[in-house]
């Protein structure tokens, strides 16, 4: 006898960020239910989604996150069927089929609400990269170095994680962790909390990227994403890019310069009065933070954006040394900042910082990782 | 700030002998009454006392300073939240050292530039504060003193426990007799630890001034890393650099100035990484009839320092203490714990094989609350122009006595006699020959201040 779907489930609204919300736009929402013969009932979800340029090399990273009576929470991908969840390589109409959803997760009837959110990632292929630092910037000699790499494929947000989205995770959690008092700065950041406990970009802040995020905080919205925190070997990977850019199981695209200095190759970031990335000073066009992609032209060869300069990014590496080595010791940050002078914005130079720091120029950006 | 004839400072040659000072004639260039600083050496250390230093409202940081241009951006950003205005950054201390509306120089530059910077600012009429340890020598710290008493400048060095309130009641505690006749003093720096193997050589990356960076210390090829904390011509050697805490404070607390003897024991044990400098150190102090032993090692996981006590009703667990002071007496037992560790004292009945503590103190102030009192006194004395807690002359003597633990494991564990009066060993040559560290010209530490 098929068992009938018990549950009663809400087509929402359809969360549409903003325009100007660096989510990218998903819209037409529709979740609904249909029963099967034998495995229980089935939830159907559909929705567009609408962005340029997705490709195997660069898909979106798509997450559903589902609420019933209680709290929200990310839905596996590895439970889901489709073409919609997790790595979506092209736009368009959008499937997604969740199974055993009476089985595990809601059993009771309840209204279900679901959100789909999507971020543009990059495609960093398995091989082998010049590991040209060693791990902590340098600073960390607890093993030998290792002058080359090999890392399996993974992926890596495009862009830094910006304000609009980190107010939208603040939002859901509601529960007043994860801001900071130092977000509202109009100039470094843009991020408001008012009295009712919700949260509200300052206008024109959406696109810049988040600032004043502890480790802490950056570990946590990603777990909310479904992502982590990029290894210092990934982060330098994405910024130097592999032997092959293709990577070593083709071998047909070398990296011209796999020993690059930056993104772009060799050029100091303001060399000729071309300004490449958003570093100390105004002659670059931005005397504090920028807004993601505005040195798009000078990206690291798979695309990513921003990697040198505009805010710090965490990493998930630890520093050690022979008086910190405990949990609560230094992390490493990479990249350089909108304060930082040029060559501090190399693939080599980073900083070590304490978890629980958050400033105006720290940030940091997602990876996902097929093989972990 | 007393007035005083304002006089030019010839620029040029490093340690010129005799140069003349330039004199502060007022409080300093900032606004109303504050001190004017410089911050020199902007690494791990430099920040943590950045983000201390912000916190004052007597204070205009009016300079960053380090021979590395790409560590700019994260000390710049704790002073432009803490304080809301953007210093000035430069590459050369000395552009700090000519400009004179600048009242003190904050030094947490890495060990083998602090005598020279002290010595510099003090010719340039600037008042310190230099991090730990202070002197690579013991000739450096006998220049560094003459150089702060001939040009009248405030010397702190960064031994901030000094400034704790519990080091006092610890030192009345002492004096009182109640611990009885103090007969041994035991200094721990026992923790984890790991190896530093040396990075490959590569060519000095832009921003950084490699020769600057050197300083006093050979110009080797460059290589990235903390290799240089491994030998001896770049560091005082990673365990006494910081014992040198606990060193300084159990002298404090014995009231000793200079021993008879030294002799040491240990070596490189542990780690197979190159290093000269031992990972295994132990010394045995003779001051009379009262002995200073040091026992330093970084193959000690169960051993924990104390960083943060986050609990303030409670004391470390002295038994797994890293970092602990032991000041043993005829009746009771003393432990001391740096940074905010309070100290407690244990009696016991040999009749009935108990013991339990008697008294002790908690401190309030831990870390970086510590930092923040030992600021205070600084700039408390650059105010009123009194000795400050961790004056130069008088951490000279407790540096003295890392240089001396050294200096014996270096000639093979040797004992050697010192006489504390004159400042040199009683009768080996080798080891006086030692007394004075190498340097690299032209950075070298002046014959005359």
């Amino acid at each position: 006898m098929l068992r009938l779907l018990t549950i009663c489930l809400v087509l929402t609204a359809g969360f549409v960020p903003p325009l100007s919300a660096s989510w990218l736009p998903v819209s037409n929402l529709k979740v609904w239910s249909e029963s099967t013969e034998l495995g229980g009932p089935k939830v159907i979800i559909e929705y567009d989604l609408e962005a340029e340029g997705l490709s195997e090399s660069t898909p979106a990273w798509v997450f559903i996150r589902a609420r019933g009576v209680n709290s929200w929470r990310l839905l596996d991908p590895q439970r889901l069927e489709g073409d919609g969840a997790g790595l979506v390589e092209s736009s368009g109409r959008k499937q997604v089929i969740w199974w055993g959803v009476d089985q595990t997760d809601y059993p009771d009837p309840v209204s279900v609400e679901v959100r789909i959110r999507a971020l543009p990632m990059v495609r960093v292929p398995a091989g082998s990269f010049s590991l040209k630092s060693l791990p902590g910037a340098g600073r960390d000699q607890s093993g030998r170095p290792a002058p080359s790499s090999v890392l399996p494929e993974f992926y890596i947000a495009r862009d830094e994680t910006t304000v609009a989205m980190y107010a939208d995770y603040l939002n859901e959690r509601g529960d007043g962790l994860g801001y900071h008092d130092r977000m509202a700065n109009e100039e470094r950041c843009g991020l408001v909390r008012s009295e009712d406990g919700t949260y509200a970009v300052l206008p024109g802040r959406e696109n810049y990227p988040i600032s004043y995020v502890s480790w802490y905080d950056a570990i946590a919205f990603l777990n909310w994403c479904g992502l982590r925190l990029p290894t210092e070997a990934e982060w330098e990977k994405a910024y130097r890019g592999g032997h092959y850019l293709d990577g070593d199981d083709s071998k047909a695209q070398p990296n011209p310069n796999p020993e690059r200095r930056y993104p772009w190759g060799d050029e100091a970031p303001n060399e000729g009065d071309v300004y490449r990335c958003n570093h100390d000073g105004t002659e670059d066009g931005f005397a504090d933070l920028a807004p993601v992609g505005s040195f798009a032209d000078f990206s690291s060869p798979y695309g990513v954006r921003d990697m040198a300069g505009n805010v710090n990014e965490w990493t998930l590496d630890w520093y050690t040394t022979p008086f910190h080595a405990g949990l609560d010791g230094y992390r490493v940050v990479r990249g350089g900042s909108w304060l930082d002078v040029p060559e501090g914005c190399d693939a080599v130079s980073g900083a070590t910082v304490l978890p629980m720091k958050e400033g105006a120029t720290m940030g940091f950006r997602g990876v996902y990782a097929p093989q972990r | 700030m007393s007035k005083i004839k304002r006089r030019s400072f010839l620029k040029g040659s490093v340690g010129a002998a005799a140069g003349l000072a330039a004199f502060k004639t007022g409080m300093g260039s900032a606004a109303n009454d504050k001190i004017s600083v410089g911050v020199m050496g902007l690494g791990g250390r430099g920040r943590s006392l950045l983000a201390s230093l912000t916190k004052r409202s007597d204070i205009h940081i009016k300079y960053l300073c380090d021979c590395d241009t790409r560590v700019s951006g994260a000390a710049t950003e704790i002073v432009m939240e803490g304080h809301n205005y953007k210093p000035e950054f430069v590459q050369d201390f000395r552009k700090m050292l000519d400009d004179p509306d600048l009242d003190t120089i904050i030094c947490a530059t890495s060990d083998r530039w602090h005598a020279l910077a002290t010595i510099m600012a003090c010719q340039a009429g600037k008042d310190v504060y230099v991090e730990k340890p202070h002197s690579m020598s013991v000739w450096d710290g006998q220049q560094m003193i003459a150089a702060s008493r001939k040009y009248k400048r405030i010397v702190q060095v960064g031994m901030q426990t000094r400034s704790a309130p519990y080091l006092q009641s610890a030192l009345e505690y002492i004096r009182s007799g109640k611990l009885g006749d103090v007969k041994l003093a035991r200094v721990y720096l026992m923790q984890a630890g790991g190896p530093n193997y040396p990075a490959p050589e590569e060519p000095v990356p832009q921003g950084l001034d490699y020769d600057l960076w050197c300083g006093p210390s050979p110009m080797l090829p460059y290589r990235p890393g903390r290799w240089f904390q491994n030998y001896w011509d770049f560091y005082n050697g990673a365990l006494t650099g910081d014992l040198i805490h606990q060193v300084d404070l159990a002298r404090l607390l014995i009231g000793k100035k200079a021993p008879d003897s030294v002799c040491s024991a240990g070596g490189v044990y542990r780690f197979d990484d190159g290093r000269e400098t031992p990972d295994t150190q132990f010394a045995t102090f003779e001051f009379g009839d009262v002995t200073m032993l040091m026992e330093g090692a970084f193959w000690c996981p169960y051993n924990h320092r104390i960083v943060l006590l986050p609990d303030k009703s409670k004391f470390p667990d002295w038994q797994f203490s890293a970092t602990k002071i032991e000041i043993l007496g005829t009746e009771g037992i003393m432990y001391f714990g740096r940074h905010g560790g309070g100290w407690e004292v244990y009696e016991g009945d040999d009749r009935t094989r108990t013991s339990h503590p008697v008294a002790g103190e908690l401190s309030e102030y831990k870390w970086g609350s510590i930092i923040d009192l030992h600021f205070e006194d600084f700039f408390q004395r650059v105010r009123d122009r009194k000795t400050p807690m961790a004056d130069v002359a008088d951490s000279h003597y407790s540096m003295n006595l890392c240089h001396l633990a050294n200096l014996s494991n270096r000639l093979g564990n040797q004992k050697l006699k010192w006489d504390g009066e004159g400042e040199c060993f009683i009768d080996n040559d080798d080891a006086n020959k030692l007394l004075r560290a190498k340097y690299r010209e032209p950075w070298v530490v002046p014959e005359n201040v």
